[in-house]
């Protein structure tokens, strides 16, 4: 009753007042007993652009998987389909552990400019600096292999384009964040942030666009692994999170892998309707590949001029962190551009009563394997 | 045509075959008399020397005098072309195809095919069923002429087909109902049987756990335990869950399906003599989503032969999949050509290099650490006829007899091996699925799907 009381009055008091009241009324409706809820809606690679390009790829954008095959095996010659087509799609799923291209040239992006977040608090030779020149020792190799390959550059690069698609026609995919122990959004030294998997579609308004206010059950069942938590603050609105170890759920046509991602953590500026930023962390390369792969089909990659067996060459050149067994690094330092529509997360009862809410457990080493 | 009406009378309630909210385990506890009940069809007439056999895994499909298969090769779009047959016009032949059409993209055609020398033409590898010279059409067997100069039956337009693969009476080893039909898999045969004994508002669809009762739009079918003779347990709030599924005024009753009168006037269908039902929250189509409602049960015309003893159903994070008995996720092969006759290349009797590149760039050593076979136990044996075990080369691929050198001794499903994945570590984990060409449908691995609560590689 008082919280129907409360809502009429702050909708009486926004129609006096205007819509800057009418924002605070949202967002007491959105905040509510110290939590939040926001529900992914884009995450694409951050890829540094500039209009034209030349000054990150000034040799142009890579070769894909019709371009590579035409200058391996000229139209002019007979060939084999062993020799041709299955030693293409070998080294897409058990690629010789080589960074050398085999005379296919691979262009990643030139020069120190690039998006992302200081992983280790280190600067390194590698590293980026971030556009506005304020943030350094960005660490972003991933960039190195995507940067200039067309289907990750913007706005109309083709697995940007399907990943956003998918995150409207499948539900697989759906990141939630849940912010419990939360007082102010602009303020607040000690909040904790639990990812889970959605069940439930994105809300959508007539014309296409995401909009807050939406509900999404928490994936109890299936979603076990996602649930993890990580400690953060809120300083002038930004979130920012320790680093912890998580899945992620990718899904593009078929296959529907989950993306191990260590030492994640995001750097998000939050509002009552939605949270925009970036997130990071270390992948493995032999997943990574692998969930590419996966993900979508040679076919599907030559849409945008993209070449698996030349990413993971390009992977093996960058990676940055956590040696495997033979010394080498085996993960390789990621960012991405996300924003997310605050939603209303929802528990099931049982879950709720077993306490399996907003306390899940950071992966362990063994997933790390 | 005549159609000759079920003769089968309605059986028992005890007959419908459930698979509830601990259905993993209810899988198994399917009794005897109801593994023994199969999907009834329409008996029509049919040319002599054809026949009806109730396969295990298909229900009823059409078979020669001598029991084999018969299979028809119906169009499929692909990516660049259509492949496959039309109505009345057969085209498989004895041609031997040297190079693959680039009919898939992204790889052109003109490329000469794995093992070519050995290669079979069409006919070869799909013998058709010829006609005689005075043989008469019957009903949806009519008579059409086929490539060089032949007379072949056909069913419903299609011309038929047995599989060199298939060696006995019950084998569908040559193509199956329960494939994905993707622009992926290639043009895939498939068996043909007769029209499916249902009510026009339902249709039956292969799963896993056997032959899928749902409504045309794919709606899943459920009974309910509630429901006792003479009463219906499901009224009231009940309602808003699941929704009767009602018969039209005038019906004819029809073998196993029956009606229940859920108020005056009002006929709601039942099968087995249990009152049928779908669920209203169902958010994909087919689910098992109304079977986690209490007393609530997915409805199976046939069940599927019974996963071998000691396998294992674990849940994934994104639902449920078939595996060993110590919990090992388990996978099949799949492959179909790029020839203009879109041959299965899945069958250790057919070439291997296409499996061998994607499991280890043509190293069989290698292919044993990444995708191992799924050995048998020394006292595991086959209880049926689609899971069978049997004894196969590692380094050619090919079965072999029991006591070849060398050989291992490995479980088999439609008479192919089954794998493991070298990158699962525990249970639950499906690391090599979606592995190969078009996501492993055209040529690769895929995870032995019991239940996929996101995607359509299972319900």
């Amino acid at each position: 009753m008082g919280k129907i009381l409360s809502k009429t009055l702050a909708t009486a008091c926004a129609l006096a007042a205007g819509t800057v009241f009418a924002s605070v009324a949202s967002a007491d409706e959105a905040l509510q007993n110290g939590k939040i809820g926001y529900a992914m809606t884009n995450k694409n690679w951050a890829v540094y652009q500039t209009p034209d390009g030349k000054a990150e790829c000034p040799n142009g954008l890579n070769d894909g998987p019709r371009e590579q095959f035409d200058k391996l095996y000229p139209r002019d010659k007979k060939h084999t389909y062993i020799d041709t087509q299955l030693e293409r799609e070998s080294e897409v799923w058990v690629p010789e552990k080589t960074a050398e291209t085999h005379g296919l040239p691979f262009y990643e992006p030139q020069g120190k400019i690039g998006i992302g977040l200081n992983l280790d608090g280190k600067v390194g030779p590698e590293d980026f600096t971030s556009p506005d020149g304020k943030v350094t020792g960005i660490d972003n190799q991933i960039y190195r292999a995507f940067g200039c390959v067309a289907s990750y550059r913007g706005p109309d690069g083709s697995y940007r384009h399907f990943v956003e698609s998918y995150m409207q026609q499948y539900k697989y995919n759906r990141f939630l964040l849940e912010l419990t122990g939360i007082d102010s959004l602009t303020n607040d030294p000690d909040v904790t942030v639990t990812i889970y998997r959605g069940l439930d579609a994105l809300l959508l308004d007539s014309a296409g666009n995401f909009i807050p206010g939406g509900t999404q059950r928490a994936d109890h069942r299936w979603g076990k692994d996602y649930i993890k938590s990580a400690k953060g603050k809120i300083v002038d609105g930004v979130l920012t999170t320790t680093p912890i170890d998580i899945y992620i759920p990718e899904t593009l046509a078929r296959g529907a892998p989950k993306q191990f991602v260590r030492d994640w953590r995001v750097e998000l500026r939050l509002t009552e309707d939605g949270a925009e930023g970036l997130m990071g962390g270390y992948l493995d390369i032999e997943r990574l590949q692998n969930n590419l792969a996966q993900n979508w089909a040679t076919h599907f990659r030559s849409y945008g001029q993209e070449s698996i067996p030349s990413e993971y060459r390009s992977f093996i050149r960058n990676a940055d962190a956590y040696p495997g067994e033979d010394g080498k690094n085996a993960f390789i330092s990621s960012a991405w551009q996300i924003k997310f529509k605050q939603a209303f997360i929802v528990h099931p009862p049982a879950a709720v009563a077993a306490g399996e809410t907003g306390k899940g457990e950071a992966a362990t080493a063994a997933a790390r394997q | 045509m005549r159609q000759l009406r079920s003769a089968m009378a309605g059986v028992a309630a005890a007959g419908v075959f459930f698979a509830g909210a601990a259905f993993a385990q209810a899988e198994h506890a399917w009794s005897k008399e109801q593994r023994a009940l199969t999907e009834d069809y329409i008996r029509e007439e049919m040319p002599p020397g054809f026949q009806v056999v109730v396969a295990e895994l298909e229900g009823a499909v059409f078979a020669d005098a001598s029991g084999k298969t018969l299979y028809s090769w119906p169009v499929m779009a692909l990516r660049n072309a259509n492949a496959g047959e039309m109505k009345g016009k057969p085209t498989c032949g004895d041609t031997v195809y040297k190079v693959n059409t680039g009919w898939m993209s992204p790889y052109p055609g003109g490329l000469e095919l794995p093992e070519v020398e050995t290669r079979p033409s069409c006919v070869g590898a799909w013998p058709p069923v010829l006609a005689a010279a005075d043989a008469k059409p019957v009903g949806k067997w009519t008579i059409v002429d086929g490539p060089e100069g032949r007379k072949q039956w056909a069913y419903d337009g299609q011309a038929l087909y047995t599989s060199v693969l298939d060696k006995q009476k019950g084998d569908v080893w040559g193509g199956t109902s329960t494939n994905l039909q993707h622009d992926g898999t290639g043009a895939v045969r498939w068996p043909v049987g007769p029209d499916r004994n249902l009510p026009a508002q339902f249709k039956v669809m292969s799963y896993a756990y056997g032959r899928l009762l749902t409504l045309q739009n794919e709606h899943a079918v459920y009974v309910f335990d509630g429901d006792a003779k003479g009463k219906l347990g499901c009224t009231a709030e009940c309602l808003e869950r699941f929704a009767p599924i009602l018969a039209p005024e005038r019906i004819q009753q029809r073998g196993e399906w029956t009606t229940v009168e859920r108020s005056p006037g009002v006929k709601q269908w039942a099968y087995r003599g249990k009152p049928v039902y779908s669920y209203n929250l169902e958010e994909k189509f087919p689910s098992f989503q109304g079977a986690e409602e209490a007393g609530w049960h997915n409805v199976y015309t046939q069940l599927a032969p019974q996963f071998p003893k000691g396998f294992r159903i674990t849940d994934t994070y994104t639902g449920q999949m078939l595996a060993d008995s110590k919990g090992r996720t388990i996978y099949t092969y799949n492959c179909n050509d790029d020839a203009a006759d879109q041959l299965d290349c899945s069958h250790p009797s057919q070439p291997q290099s296409y499996r061998l590149a994607l499991c280890g760039k043509g190293d069989w050593k290698r292919c044993l650490e990444t995708f191992p076979y799924l050995t048998a136990g020394p006292d595991e044996k086959s209880e049926t006829h689609f899971w069978s075990i049997k004894y196969i080369n590692p380094e050619t691929g090919r079965w072999v007899e029991a006591g070849t050198a060398g050989a291992l001794r490995v479980w088999a499903y439609r008479d192919r091996p089954v794998y493991l994945c070298g990158r699962d570590k525990k249970p639950g984990d499906y690391a090599c699925d979606s592995w190969g060409e078009w996501s492993g449908i055209r040529n690769g691995f895929m995870g032995f799907w019991i239940r996929d609560a996101f995607g359509d590689n299972a319900i």
